[in-house]
């Protein structure tokens, strides 16, 4: 489905910016709307996602998964294939085109984890940009090796001492910088979030995802899938893979948000599940809030999930029952964590491991006829550090 | 009180207009560094002749922000200072001042209250406008119309980078006066003095609203150089830095010293 001209997904989304931005997000809006009906943009899109993003990712069989549950047959959307290990890469590509159209010379990102960051920092060096990525201070401490290699990248790293310290603010700061140096910076946010045209940009550029594996899928099992299931915290790699089966009636979607310690306040990051709409950081959405609208900090084991809001398109699959959202703790991620690793050989992402346990915690509602597919959004060797 | 204007930042404003006087637009931050000084600083200004004073409800992520606001916010919002506690500050001075009483805050604050609570709570706890950063005016619709029904005005900003279709925009559904961003930027002092001409009299082209420039002025010289052209000027940062070295005394005391020294020669 489209948004309407203002970016509004049913009651959610919108632009809720400094009006500084409006001129640089109305130029945006326009070469976006003009870039896809651009058949060497495309081809120039299509060239780096094979060539230098490594796609189509395969559509694996996890077979040993499988016969483990005893249940529905698994397959995963091997997203952690990817060069920079994350689906975040098939975004950054993307906008970097977007800038080099726009005759920007430097662009600016927000990172929590560091995926996004190490994706943009990468595009950065390939085309040839200045890059300045905000990261919260805590942040910068939890995931130092990504941290070494944005910089290895030539990306500048600018630790954020705002506020709570980890991605909010870091996107804060990154609009703030945005605000000041609006005429030469292109701000490539990294998640579906954020004022029009970035939540319908950011699929536009995600739905490679879901475009692969609906053609995969047919030619494996002659059908679609009964349930597609991906985790979600600003939500990119989860409308990624819905969006091409939007139409399809049957397929079930299920966004997987981070229950953190407990479904307390401050304990989680599942912004759908524990929240309630509010405006932050340009849209209207479902936020983790307090009475009084103070956005409230957020947990989660996975930092690419530790974000208070979700990106306006998935508030409003929450609201007309498209998809179904559901929180899973830190302690069932790392049991998926290890239990993939183990049996199938492959390390997911912490992020990517709220997916897979979903499906381990929830079993017994699916059926052994049904067709299973996890977004893998990211592979998991980022995270070895910080849970030696 | 305000009879034949809407309100009293209207009245004000435009009373100043046409006397030719500069208007003097003053903001803190509310519950910096309490609320008992909130208080004594509103009554401190207005006694000082200041015309507007705005009042910030500090949230949790300020974007249009510089460090220096972003950090008093931060501060009161740790003390426990809510809207609701703003709110009932303002009700206890109403009648009491002359200067008009408009609130600053983000989108998020007005929302969860309830626009039509918050609205009708601002017209009778002395609250004359509102001023919201992070809402354009295409995003205003119901905002817009709660608020005139109300007799309070909305204040849009505009900024150099403004087209003027979106000047004219802002400026429809302003009342009181035009804020005009000085730069590009986040509020917060600058050493340079932006050229401010061209950009004011294309915005004075469009409307003949009052245009008060804000952002980035802290001292006698870039006031006097922005009331060349402009009805009146904004000063938030600079004030809530002269609060912060006085926080321990002498604070308000402080304040009015230095909007004095601003106003000097004016």
């Amino acid at each position: 489905m489209m948004p309407d001209k203002n970016g509004y997904f049913g009651k959610y989304g919108g632009t809720f910016v400094p009006e500084t931005l409006m001129p640089a997000l109305e130029e945006l809006k326009k070469e976006f709307f003009k870039a896809i009906k651009d058949k060497n943009f495309k081809a120039e899109l299509k060239r780096f996602l094979s060539e230098f993003a490594g796609r189509p990712t395969e559509l694996y069989y996890a077979e040993k998964l499988t016969e483990y549950m005893r249940g529905p047959k698994i397959y995963l959307k091997r997203e952690d294939m990817t060069h920079t290990g994350s689906h975040k890469i098939n975004n950054c590509i993307g906008q970097a085109l977007m800038a080099l159209r726009m005759d920007k010379k430097r662009i600016i990102a927000e990172t929590g984890a560091g995926q996004h960051g190490v994706a943009t920092a990468t595009v950065a060096a390939r085309f040839g940009l200045k890059c300045d990525v905000f990261m919260g201070s805590e942040d910068c401490k939890r995931q130092a090796l990504n941290v070494y290699r944005m910089k290895l990248l030539g990306t500048n790293v600018i630790p954020v001492e705002s506020g709570t310290k980890t991605l909010k603010d870091a996107l804060n700061e990154a609009m703030r910088n945005w605000v000041s140096n609006v005429d030469n910076t292109y701000y490539m946010l990294g998640t579906v979030a954020g004022p029009h045209p970035y939540p319908l940009m950011v699929r536009y550029f995600q739905k490679v995802i879901g475009e692969e594996a609906r053609r995969q899928i047919i030619v494996k099992e002659g059908r679609l899938p009964n349930y597609i299931i991906a985790c979600v915290g600003g939500g990119s790699n989860a409308i990624g893979i819905f969006h091409p089966f939007f139409n399809d009636k049957k397929v079930r979607f299920i966004g997987v948000e981070a229950g953190g310690r407990s479904m307390k306040p401050t304990m989680n990051s599942a912004s759908i599940s524990a929240g309630t709409p509010g405006s932050l950081h340009g849209s209207y959405t479902y936020l983790l809030q307090d009475k009084d609208g103070q956005v409230l900090n957020t947990h989660s084991i996975a930092a690419g999930l530790d974000y208070p809001a979700v990106g306006p398109e998935h508030s409003y699959y929450k609201d007309i029952g498209r998809a179904e959202y559901s929180p899973i703790m830190d302690k069932d991620a790392l049991k998926a964590y290890d239990l993939l690793s183990k049996i199938e050989g492959i390390i997911p992402a912490l992020e990517s491991s709220h997916a897979v346990a979903y499906v381990i915690k929830h079993i017994k509602r699916f059926k052994k006829t049904d067709l299973l597919i996890i977004n893998l959004s990211g592979r998991g060797d980022k995270d070895v550090g910080r849970l030696l | 009180m305000s009879a034949g204007y809407s309100n009293k930042l209207v009245k004000n404003m435009l009373v100043n207009q046409n006397d030719k006087k500069s208007s003097f637009i003053v903001y803190i931050t509310g519950g910096f560094p309490d609320l008992k000084t909130t208080k004594e600083l509103i009554i401190a200004l207005d006694k000082a002749g200041v015309d507007v004073i705005e009042i910030g409800v500090p949230f949790s992520d300020p974007v249009a922000d510089g460090p220096t606001i972003q950090e008093s916010g931060f501060f009161a919002l740790q003390r426990g200072v809510t809207l609701k506690k703003i709110l009932k500050l303002t009700k206890e001075l109403r009648g009491k001042i002359n200067a008009a009483v408009v609130l600053m805050g983000y989108y998020n604050s007005f929302l969860k209250h309830g626009l039509i609570k918050f609205v009708t709570s601002c017209k009778t706890n002395g609250i004359d406008g509102i001023i919201i950063p992070d809402l354009i005016p295409e995003e205003s619709c119901v905002f817009s119309k709660l608020a005139k029904a109300n007799g309070l005005s909305m204040v849009f900003l505009v900024s150099p980078n403004s087209t003027e279709k979106r000047i004219r925009l802002a400026a429809s559904l302003s009342s009181g006066f035009l804020y005009c961003v000085s730069v590009k930027g986040i509020t917060g002092q600058r050493k340079n003095i932006p050229n401010i001409g061209k950009y004011i009299s294309k915005v004075r082209k469009i409307t003949n609203l009052p245009l008060a420039v804000g952002f980035g002025i802290s001292n006698n010289a870039q006031a006097k150089h922005f009331l060349k052209s402009a009805d009146g000027v904004i000063i938030g940062s600079a004030v809530i830095k002269v609060i912060k070295d006085n926080i321990k005394k002498n604070a308000v005391k402080k304040v009015v010293r230095f909007i004095k020294s601003l106003r000097k020669g004016v």
